[in-house]
């Protein structure tokens, strides 16, 4: 306490000069961006900007566009994530080892890398996968210039996250609380809905909460599959604004604002999520408990192993290797036989 | 009937045989405990019974129903054996109500609401808590949680009641409280109990049989007063709370004549001249005046502890530290004096040294 007082007036300048650099950089911008987006042409201010965004750029569809993209990417990452997250915490599936370096691997991997790979891939006419699903069955049936491709791409990425988050909650959740509802007579697939994931709804809340703003916030994967089909969210749709002749940046602000809106929206939700008054009635994450025992998946070993496999298959392994084998490639896209490997490109990127 | 048969039961983890041969029967409506320092293989043991282990040779039987056996090809998966189980963390769930707790096995069981409901009033009721089913876990009280925990075990009539240390996480003078609830509990419910504890006095209060363990192996089963009598071995008597060791010869007469005087005697079956120790009880020794005819050697008092209605001397006796308990009404004994021992002959245990 006499240290506290005696440190007050130093600890009170460094307080005030990090909550002055707080405002500076946090508040300035987006005052300024308020400001700027109610700009009129003809001098003055007005909702002038906002009226064009929506009945000129008819911004409606972009903000929909956005909300389907975010949310289709937090439910398929969510669904991925915490699946693969219950089956290496609590269960007997084999390699491990290989879910959890996947998982980093794609969580560091810039998503542009798959986006593109996917491009490669499964582009409607050209990607391998459809020329090769030509080849057996007669049709080209992926096309990774759509919303569902941008959500499947995007979950790649944002899955790694998800399952990062949750397996740390249930690594330090104590066991006994699953055991004692398996020995009170519930299944295992009863414990794991009733009671490991009600136990880790704080990390679920969390990790969803972030997981639509990150997906707010992804550019390169709209920007290379979305916006060769014209399919527009608010990353692109601003890039456009800015990038466009002549730049709207009276436009951009505007939209700019409305970000600002949907982002104090996530942010109050995860705030809500945080503060609950019953956060007793999670359990308490700590190092103290131990592990259950592994469940057994017995029959369900092979499915689970598969599915395990193949998002390894489909986040890392296929992408980087397509990345290499284009790289390589100096036939034009897809020409593919190995006297047609080459550094050709490297040199050509290094040297210009 | 029995309502639990283990029969050379091993589990081994890597080179560690954590249960090493374990045999034995429970009747229907008794309570066993499992007794032993931690590392014995107490939990492991009670945690293949409960199917959360899964044993690697032996078998196990449940009422009429073989859990385990043929080395896993026979192994019903917990939720299937009819069993309650306290753990020692409690675990109560503290996302649910005390009394979607005390529900949740009759929900998986498929009970209807209202019938479960009943049942859980009446649980609630039985563990004296009730009224508290709307309460969060968070709300309660140490004694309050364990008879949550007690009340979610016995609400669906589970064949047999599995505790892991159930005990150990009170304080006290609740622990002797839920003690005596525990053993009212099984008398009118006539569940069947195993229950694991390091803790001798609850392992002898609470069961009707008791297991001492030791590195995986059963060391004595016996019926607690019976063990308290007679322990098998020094290191079981030790554990029982006989810390005292006094070395003799025994005379030709049978009586055990004690290293640095006296004589005393002693149940045994050692040959005249044989060495033997005896073990003793702090209880189950005096300290007299140097000078009164007292049975046992002189000791030097090194200490002594005030305790309340007892003093607690350590003396040594040669080269043997030795601990006494007596009443704090009489004559006390500084430290630095010399006293004699009076030994308790019936309540020692006599091995071969």
């Amino acid at each position: 306490m006499t240290m506290w007082r005696r440190l007050n007036p130093g600890l009170w300048s460094a307080f005030a000069l990090a909550a002055a650099g707080v405002a500076v950089l946090n508040l300035l911008p987006i005052a300024w961006l308020g400001i700027g987006s109610l700009k009129e042409a003809g001098g003055g201010l007005g909702l002038g900007r906002y009226v064009e965004l929506f009945e000129r750029f008819s911004f409606a569809g972009v903000l929909v566009n956005s909300w389907i993209y975010a949310l289709g990417t937090t439910v398929l990452s969510l669904a991925v994530g915490v699946t693969l997250a219950v089956l290496v915490a609590r269960t007997d599936l084999p390699g491990k080892a290989l879910v959890r370096f996947t998982a980093l691997f794609a969580f560091v991997s810039p998503p542009w890398l798959t986006a593109m790979a996917y491009v490669f891939l499964a582009s409607p006419n050209a990607g391998y996968l459809n020329l090769a699903l030509d080849g057996l069955i007669g049709v080209k049936p992926l096309n990774i210039h759509s919303m569902p491709g941008m959500i499947y791409v995007s979950s790649l990425f944002l899955y790694a996250y998800v399952f990062l988050t949750v397996e740390a909650a249930l690594a330090g959740l104590d066991g006994a609380y699953e055991e004692a509802a398996r020995v009170a007579g519930a299944s295992a697939l009863t414990v794991i809905r009733r009671v490991t994931l009600p136990l880790v709804t704080p990390s679920l809340i969390a990790a969803a909460i972030f997981s639509l703003i990150i997906a707010w916030g992804l550019f390169a994967t709209p920007a290379i599959l979305g916006m060769p089909a014209r399919i527009y969210v608010f990353a692109t749709q601003l890039y456009l604004f800015l990038n466009g002749f002549p730049p709207r940046y009276e436009v951009a602000a505007a939209m700019g604002v409305m970000f600002c809106l949907v982002a104090f929206l996530l942010g109050g939700l995860l705030w809500l999520s945080r503060r609950r008054r019953d956060a007793a009635r999670f359990a308490v994450i700590g190092g103290k408990g131990r592990r259950p025992s592994l469940l057994p998946l017995g029959r369900a070993r092979p499915v689970a192993t598969a599915f395990a496999v193949l998002v390894s298959v489909l986040a890392v392994i296929l992408p980087y290797a397509i990345t290499l084998w284009m790289s390589l490639n100096t036939a034009w896209f897809g020409g593919a036989s190995l006297k047609d490997l080459s550094f050709g490109n490297f040199s050509y990127v290094l040297t210009g | 009937m029995s309502a639990v048969t283990v029969s050379h039961l091993v589990k081994a983890f890597g080179a560690v045989r954590a249960v090493d041969d374990v045999s034995f029967t429970l009747a229907s409506g008794a309570v066993l405990g499992l007794l032993g320092p931690s590392g014995c293989g107490k939990t492991t043991l009670l945690r293949c019974i409960a199917g959360l282990e899964t044993p690697d040779d032996g078998t196990i039987g449940i009422g009429p129903t073989t859990v385990f056996a043929d080395r896993g090809r026979v192994l019903v998966p917990p939720e299937r054996r009819d069993l309650g189980m306290m753990f020692q963390s409690y675990a109560i769930w503290p996302h649910m109500t005390v009394a979607a707790n005390v529900a949740f096995g009759l929900k998986v069981r498929g009970w209807p609401g209202p019938k479960a409901a009943t049942r859980v009033d009446e649980a609630l009721d039985l563990v004296r808590l009730g009224g508290y089913g709307g309460r969060y876990p968070g709300e309660l009280s140490g004694g309050q949680m364990q008879r949550v925990v007690l009340a979610r075990c016995l609400a669906y009539r589970p064949a047999l009641l599995l505790l892991d240390e159930p005990l150990a996480n009170l304080d006290a003078h609740l622990r002797e409280e839920m003690r005596a609830e525990l053993r009212r509990i099984q008398r009118e419910t006539g569940t069947t109990m195993i229950a694991v504890t390091h803790d001798q006095a609850e392992a002898l209060a609470l069961s009707d049989l008791v297991l001492v363990m030791e590195g995986g192996r059963v060391r004595q089963a016996a019926d607690p007063r019976a063990l308290h009598a007679r322990p098998a071995t020094p290191d079981i008597a030790r554990f029982l709370g006989a810390v005292n060791r006094l070395d003799g010869r025994v005379r030709a007469d049978g009586r055990v004549e004690l290293a640095g005087g006296g004589d005393v005697a002693v149940s045994h079956t050692a040959a005249a001249g044989a060495r033997v120790a005896l073990y003793l009880r702090p209880g189950g020794l005096r300290l007299a005046a140097a000078g009164d005819a007292a049975n046992g050697p002189l000791a030097r008092v090194d200490s002594v502890e005030f305790l309340g209605d007892a003093l607690r001397y350590r003396v040594s006796v040669g080269d043997r530290a030795v601990i006494v308990d007596q009443p704090a009404a009489g004559p006390e004994y500084g430290p630095g004096t010399t006293a004699r021992l009076a030994v308790d002959g019936a309540a020692a245990s006599c091995f071969p040294a």
